[in-house]
């Protein structure tokens, strides 16, 4: 394991990027509990994977590579994809089952891509922050894509929001609103 | 330790206890993707486009493109290929970080 701090690839990359996963005002971590818990172990070693080799030496410039597109308003997305029949040819590989029991015993289906996608922002010249991920091989929908991508700038706009403000905003009560009943009460 | 930290190492851990085929799969990703990065960043640092480099290589771009998004483990012949005109070549260099025990 690599100490945290400035780290220099072997590459000759001068850049190196801390990664750090956007937090709710609850403690949760969305990005970090969708890998954990929502991705196989293969997804999941391959997107970490990938962030660890890819997204941290390479920053926001995987934007302009296959590996990701920027998407305006400060945020880029990274990408990862998995040929479906890559995954079941792997699943069957490591469980030491057929590729016709990797398919029934993890509804898997070769010609479905997993589509792994990571909403990120880049704050202050060293920091990745992961906004939002999903899976666009498991919801192909414009629809969806929209929604995630929405719910990412929420996001990043909150953490701009936050950072502008030093103190915490206690639950229930948002930062515009001071009186946190009805105005009559308060007034 | 931070948290992205803290998920490699928790990823590297689930490997171990699932077994060898999954420790293997992890190192085949590892190997993909920091090969991609790497061929990659010396094609910038060359400013050259992958149209470019497959004509000075020979190697197809289509191939230059799945090798830079990771998807296949090219040949060390295709690799040599790839990396003369970029004024690079493979080498054998140690981990800086020391692997988890």
């Amino acid at each position: 394991m690599t100490s945290p701090g400035k780290r220099r690839g072997l590459d000759g990359l001068e850049r190196n990027w801390e990664i750090e996963f956007y937090e709710t005002g609850d403690g949760r971590r969305p990005v970090l509990e969708w890998i954990k818990h929502d991705l196989t172990p293969t997804k999941r070693r391959a997107l970490g994977s990938a962030m660890r080799r890819v997204l941290q030496v390479h920053g926001p410039a995987v934007a302009r590579s296959s590996w990701g597109r920027h998407l305006g308003g400060g945020i880029f997305e990274f990408r990862l994809r998995m040929r479906g029949n890559e995954i079941v040819n792997v699943e069957a590989q490591v469980h030491k089952i057929t590729v016709h029991q990797a398919r029934r015993r993890f509804d898997l289906n070769p010609s479905e891509d997993a589509l792994l996608r990571v909403f990120c922002a880049a704050r202050g010249g060293t920091i990745i922050v992961l906004l939002h991920a999903y899976d666009k091989g498991e919801d192909p929908t414009a629809k969806r894509q929209q929604r995630a991508i929405a719910e990412a700038r929420r996001r990043l706009k909150e953490l701009e929001a936050g950072a502008a403000k030093p103190a915490p905003v206690t639950s229930g009560a948002t930062s515009l609103d001071p009186c946190p009943y009805s105005t009559r009460l308060c007034a | 330790m931070n948290d992205f930290d803290q998920l490699i190492t928790d990823i590297e851990r689930e490997a171990r206890d699932e077994g060898p085929e999954a420790v293997a799969e992890l190192q085949m990703f590892d190997s993909r993707f920091r090969l991609a990065a790497q061929l990659l960043a010396a094609r910038r640092q060359a400013r050259m486009t992958q149209k470019e480099l497959a004509l000075r290589s020979g190697v197809q771009q289509a191939d230059i493109s799945r090798i830079e998004r990771g998807e296949v483990t090219p040949r060390v012949s295709t690799l040599d290929r790839l990396l003369m005109p970029l004024g690079r070549h493979l080498a054998v260099v140690e981990d800086r970080a020391t692997p988890a025990a």
